[in-house]
């Protein structure tokens, strides 16, 4: 006889009514929910820039600049930028309009095996210096400050080592800088996308490229959810059944589900280079890693870095991220540790004071 | 106090309505989010099948759960084989799975031309990687199978655990079935004979669509249709062109005298 198993009918009755009430509750809620409603990103802005599929946005001021150096935001391939802006109550991007930050985001468009042939080096000497020149042409300013978001952290890494000239503070959040570093941390449930990258060949990698032309984007939705693989088979069932009563819980439901759902292809030579020069040769740790026919060399990032990671990040791992302390060349090196994963960072209600907060008061102490 | 007598109409009842719930519910989600179509795909959509699926595995546990209530755990025989039926591996490892399967059947899915060109050895070859995929497929379930195996045994034991809190509903029930089978999987993903397995499908998936686009590309060739490897060397051509010309438009740019800049304090 199962010894937790304790069955009152009553109980179950009533358990099974709730849930009935809930689902029918739910039903009316969804049916009157239209795509067009589950709006992700939609703080205004306005494009300034545009170079093949890379385009630039400022966003519209809130309030008094507060900080004199725009801010440019920096995303990466793996997903798109709206994480910062998932919805009003919920945006980096509204928290620091709020506090006075004049900000810029760089959207890399949606690729296409059009795009197969693009590399990082033109992502970072490229497209991204020339978001850098038009925003400091705009300003008349030398430098600017750089915010960079997982690979687009990295991304920033990168162009401030080559071209420290022209970054006044560099923000990295949840950036993978030591690839290998998740397998100090012992957990069984961080670090899969790591371990499954070492776990392939040079020649899988170019293969599957070969075969896709870029790395799908379904393919890296399913390694996420490997991570992950109870609540990703039951979020449309226990996980929705949990908020489909409550409108506003239901809609932040369903912006983050739009947000998964929006995750492009990563270019096919980039993604060679993510994967095996970074997942499994770790080449930025060891300043080999090579963009436009130059080393990147972490010691020439000598301006102040502030670096912010989430403390159960289970797809990039904090010592992964924090390594980047040991590895710059700035005296001037500040971490912050949130609590909340790698997406939670940005989108739960705990952290939102928290985040925007933690950045703007770190660049206003540096302008 | 639940009069018996009523119980079961009044399970049934509830029956019925769970079940035009489930139906709105479908059509809700099915019907009303998913948009129209466009460069993002809209976050719900193509999930009928597999969110049908996994409902009706809820709906089986329910009912079960439902069934053992009004007679009691003392009259309701083998609890043991009834959770087994509950949370039956075997259904589970399938159940709602497509989200999670379409990656690797995007990656396997390909051009099929298997009734032209019977006679050429690509066709041979082709069908060669995809047996190779298929055992490559099988190995990989039979590791994910013992994995949901290994879920339900560690459930069965965490159900008896004498140490554990009582478990009074289906949902704390579900709930400790959804935290135990989590924990198996992730630990056979982390296995290097789970990895080993996933790297294999990987690559076989792969080989078997490059060897189906070799057999497109033949059949392209004879009909002078541009093929695929063509395309690909055009558009890296393109790209190279591309980069050239902004380098060129960034030299031409910075050869010009610029306005004085204020360095930023």
């Amino acid at each position: 006889m199962p010894f937790r198993l304790q069955l009152d009918p009553a109980q179950t009755v009533h358990e099974f009514a709730e849930l009935s009430g809930r689902l029918v509750r739910g039903s009316e809620l969804l049916r009157s929910v239209k795509d067009q409603n589950v709006e992700v990103g939609n703080t205004p802005k306005k494009e300034v820039f545009r170079e093949d599929k890379t385009v630039l946005y400022r966003y519209d001021a809130v309030a008094p600049r507060t900080v004199p150096v725009p801010v440019l935001v920096v995303y990466g391939l793996v997903g798109r930028y709206t994480m910062a802006d998932l919805q009003e109550d919920r945006s980096l991007i509204r928290n620091l309009l709020a506090q006075g930050i004049d900000l810029y985001v760089v959207d890399w468009g949606n690729p296409t095996r059009t795009d197969r042939w693009l590399t990082i080096d033109d992502y970072v000497d490229d497209y991204l210096a020339s978001c850098v020149e038009h925003i400091c042409e705009a300003h008349g300013l030398d430098q600017i400050n750089l915010l960079g978001i997982c690979e687009g952290g990295v991304f920033t890494v990168c162009y401030t080592a080559l071209h420290p000239e022209r970054v006044k503070n560099l923000i990295t959040t949840i950036t993978p800088i030591d690839f290998h570093a998740d397998q100090d941390q012992g957990r069984v449930d961080h670090g899969f996308i790591n371990l499954w990258t070492r776990s392939l060949a040079k020649e899988d990698v170019d293969r599957l490229i070969e075969a896709n032309g870029n790395l799908p984007g379904e393919l890296m939705s399913f390694v996420f959810s490997s991570m992950t693989p109870l609540a990703s088979l039951t979020k449309y069932n226990l996980g929705m059944l949990d908020v489909m009563d409550d409108e506003k819980k239901l809609m932040n439901f369903l912006r983050m589900e739009k947000w998964l759902a929006d995750r492009p292809h990563h270019p096919g030579e980039a993604a060679k280079q993510w994967l095996k020069d970074l997942y499994q040769d770790n080449q930025l740790v060891k300043n080999q890693f090579v963009l436009s026919g130059r080393k990147v060399e972490l010691p020439n990032i000598t301006m102040p870095v502030l670096n912010i990671y989430a403390e159960n990040d289970h797809i990039i791992p904090p010592q992964t991220s924090r390594a980047l302390g040991t590895l710059v060349g700035t005296d001037d090196y500040t971490e912050i540790g949130l609590p909340g994963g790698h997406v939670g960072v940005f989108v739960s209600g705990k952290s939102q004071g928290v985040l925007g907060k933690g950045i703007v008061d770190w660049l206003r102490a540096r302008s | 106090m639940i009069n018996p007598a009523n119980w079961m109409e009044q399970t049934s009842q509830l029956m019925r309505a769970w079940s035009e719930q489930q139906q709105n519910f479908m059509k809700a989600i099915t019907g009303g989010v998913a948009g129209p179509a466009n460069a993002v795909p809209p976050p719900l959509a193509g999930l009928e099948s597999s969110l049908q699926q996994a409902q009706d595995l809820w709906r089986n546990a329910i009912e079960k759960w439902m069934a053992m209530a009004p007679q009691g755990l003392a009259k309701a025989g083998n609890v043991d084989e009834l959770l087994k039926v509950m949370f039956d591996p075997g259904q589970w490892s399938q159940a709602g799975l497509g989200p999670l399967d379409r990656a690797i059947e995007h990656l396997v899915e390909g051009p099929s031309y298997a009734t032209l060109w019977t006679i050429d050895k690509k066709i041979l070859r082709a069908q060669k990687l995809r047996a190779e995929w298929a055992r490559d497929l099988a190995a990989w379930q039979l590791l994910m199978q013992g994995a949901w195996s290994e879920a339900l045994k560690r459930f069965l034991h965490a159900v008896h655990a004498a140490d554990g809190e009582p478990i009074r509903t289906w949902r704390e029930l579900t709930d400790l079935w959804v935290d135990t089978a989590n924990e198996a999987l992730v630990e056979t993903h982390r296995t290097p004979e789970f990895l080993e397995a996933q790297r294999r499908l990987t690559r076989s998936s792969t080989e078997c669509r490059l060897a189906e686009r070799e057999i497109a590309e033949a059949y392209c060739e004879i009909h002078h249709i541009p093929t695929r490897t063509e395309v690909d060397e055009l558009q890296r051509t393109v790209y190279e062109l591309r980069r050239d010309l902004r380098a060129l438009t960034k030299s031409l740019k910075s050869a010009k005298p610029r306005a004085p800049r204020k360095p930023a304090s």
